[in-house]
């Protein structure tokens, strides 16, 4: 409910209920677009994009789930772009290769992640792009497989073969790993 | 599959600190953009009214299309459309009243100056009211329009110049009805259809000072409009309420619902010192379609626009649009026959535009564009219910699209 007072009140023009949702969600939005791009800045252009064209669109936009789920399938969509954009550019390494630099010290430290936020991000570097996506919309965003398959256009199954191989994945990474 | 622990709890305890200064950035663009969309948001019949006031065109034109306007905010009074009104202890002295009167203000104070109309309903009369002004020609004048809902008529009077003109209408009042062309009727059973409509959510918004009242005050939201209503706690007689939809932002104020001059006020004789003038106008609400629109869109741009389409880029820039039109009309010497014909179709073009206005948004780009440029798109509109929007080319064919492959 509260979310629907904040978009009713953002489309009225209210700054404070825009800065409530940003609040709100943020850390979420930007968990999600490290663990995707593993890039600190190309995070911050994400979740930056995707808050400027949630309020630009606001006049057509329409409340019927959860925004945290609308908030986050939007990060999601504009990281695979920006994924996607950058493998046609550079053709860099593989996914599996890449190393985590979301929160490697830099003379500005615009975001600081803990230790767990690293272990988390350099264990699902080694999924797939696609894999990845699912693990984090499902686990993270607590969103079904069903939405997870609306929001991306692949049938559930999709959704849940990517998930079931993203976490066995997972599993054989965090088991080698040990208990940290 | 079973989730790895570890990885649940990495997820969990994961944290990302954003730097202030990323914050700002994110924070400061969407203000920016918030601003600039709030500057965008537009009143239409606040902008209508200016337009007309703007045109130099004759009284003829100018009385006849403020009934555009005026049938514009009929569609909210005797159509209402607010899930607000579903408060039946907010709305109940309005079902039980035959008179009332409320002053409409179209526009925020965001948008521009809002525009302000004096309403009076009494049984199956109704009288809009106000004072407007256009500055670039130094001209102002009271405004007003006397429906007769019973007859199907309206008298329009233009104080400036004591001007007044017949207007006959069909289907603007309650469509959904043809038995019994009662505004009264038709909110209850508006009141009575919200009530069961599971798509209407209604929050309470608690106690506040309104104009001196203490009120109570309802949020209610529907699919395609929202509504709050703010209603005296002891006399239970409404405050204000506050209606959006599509391009549409209303708020109605100052209620009264003891008016003994309210017979005068809407006598349908023409008042002495008025002189009436051109000939009676009508329209039909059933031809209000996209169909009718087309045509107008093409005639416009044939007859008077040498073949290409009129200039206007949005609901914002109708302004220039009719006053281009008018100055082309008024430049070229038709027939009066086709000068009727023509001025028929800038009507219905205009009020297909202030209906589709009150159920979202519209894009018009045929700026430029030459009638038969079939590969370019010109107008786009999401009808009432649709899951998919109307796209119009140059060469006037349609075609249903989806949001996300509509034209840039």
């Amino acid at each position: 409910m509260e979310d629907k007072l904040l978009v009713y009140r953002c489309k009225r023009g209210n700054e404070a209920a825009l800065t409530r949702i940003y609040e709100k969600y943020k850390k979420n939005l930007f968990l999600l677009a490290m663990t995707l791009l593993n890039d600190r800045t190309a995070s911050e252009d994400v979740v930056h994009d995707v808050f400027v064209t949630f309020v630009r669109r606001l006049d057509d936009f329409r409340l019927t789930g959860s925004l945290k789920s609308y908030l986050m399938t939007c990060v999601a969509n504009n990281a695979r772009n920006r994924n996607r954009a950058e493998r046609l550019r550079s053709n860099p390494l593989p996914d599996s290769e890449m190393e985590f630099a979301g929160c490697a010290e830099g003379p500005l430290e615009t975001v600081i992640c803990n230790e767990q936020m690293e272990r988390l991000s350099n264990a699902l570097a080694e999924l797939s792009f696609e894999q990845r996506e699912v693990v984090m919309m499902h686990l993270h965003a607590s969103m079904t497989f069903r939405e997870i398959a609306s929001a991306r256009q692949i049938s559930t199954n999709t959704a849940k073969s990517r998930y079931r191989y993203g976490i066995e994945k997972l599993r054989s990474i965090l088991n080698d790993g040990g208990d940290r | 599959m079973k989730t790895p622990k570890e990885f649940v709890r990495l997820i969990r305890e994961s944290e990302i600190i954003t730097n202030p200064g990323v914050d700002d950035r994110i924070l400061q663009d969407a203000r920016n953009e918030l601003a600039k969309r709030q500057q965008d948001r537009i009143a239409p019949i606040g902008v209508l009214w200016r337009t007309l006031m703007k045109t130099k065109k004759t009284a003829f034109i100018t009385a006849s299309m403020i009934v555009i306007v005026a049938l514009i905010v009929f569609q909210f009074v005797g159509n209402p459309v607010g899930p607000g009104l579903t408060f039946a202890q907010v709305i109940e002295p309005i079902l039980k009243s035959d008179i009332y009167s409320f002053d409409l203000i179209s526009g925020s104070k965001d948008g521009g100056e809002p525009l302000i109309l004096h309403c009076l309903s009494k049984g199956l009369r109704f009288r809009l009211e106000g004072n407007f002004s256009a500055k670039l020609h130094n001209f102002s004048t009271k405004m007003i329009c006397i429906y007769d809902l019973q007859n199907e008529r309206i008298l329009t009077l233009v104080e400036n110049g004591m001007q007044a003109q017949y207007i006959g209408y069909k289907g603007f009042v309650n469509p959904q009805d043809k038995n019994l062309q009662n505004p009264m009727k038709s909110l209850k059973d508006q009141i009575t259809f919200l009530k069961n409509d599971p798509d209407v959510t209604v929050k309470e918004l608690g106690l506040r000072k309104m104009d001196g009242h203490d009120s109570i005050g309802f949020y209610a939201y529907s699919s395609n409009s929202d509504t709050t209503i703010w209603s005296d706690v002891k006399t239970e007689l409404p405050v204000q309420i506050e209606i959006n939809r599509g391009q549409v932002h209303l708020i109605f104020r100052n209620w009264k619902f003891d008016i003994p001059e309210a017979d005068d006020l809407l006598s349908m004789e023409v008042p002495a010192g008025y002189t009436v003038i051109g000939e009676a106008l009508k329209w039909d609400r059933e031809e209000m379609t996209e169909e009718k629109f087309i045509e107008g869109l093409k005639l416009i741009a044939e007859k008077i626009n040498y073949g290409e389409f009129i200039l206007c880029k949005s609901f914002k820039d109708i302004n220039e649009w009719l006053e281009n039109v008018f100055y082309r009309l008024d430049a070229m010497n038709f027939s009066k026959e086709e000068a009727v014909n023509i001025r028929q179709s800038i009507d219905y073009v205009n009020l297909f535009l202030s209906d589709i206005s009150t159920q979202g948004n519209w894009i018009y780009r045929g700026q430029g564009v030459r009638v038969g440029e079939a590969d370019t798109p010109i107008f786009w509109y999401k009808p009432k219910g649709s899951e998919t929007y109307r796209v119009i080319y140059g060469d006037l064919h349609v075609e249903n699209v989806d949001s996300e492959d509509l034209p840039e």
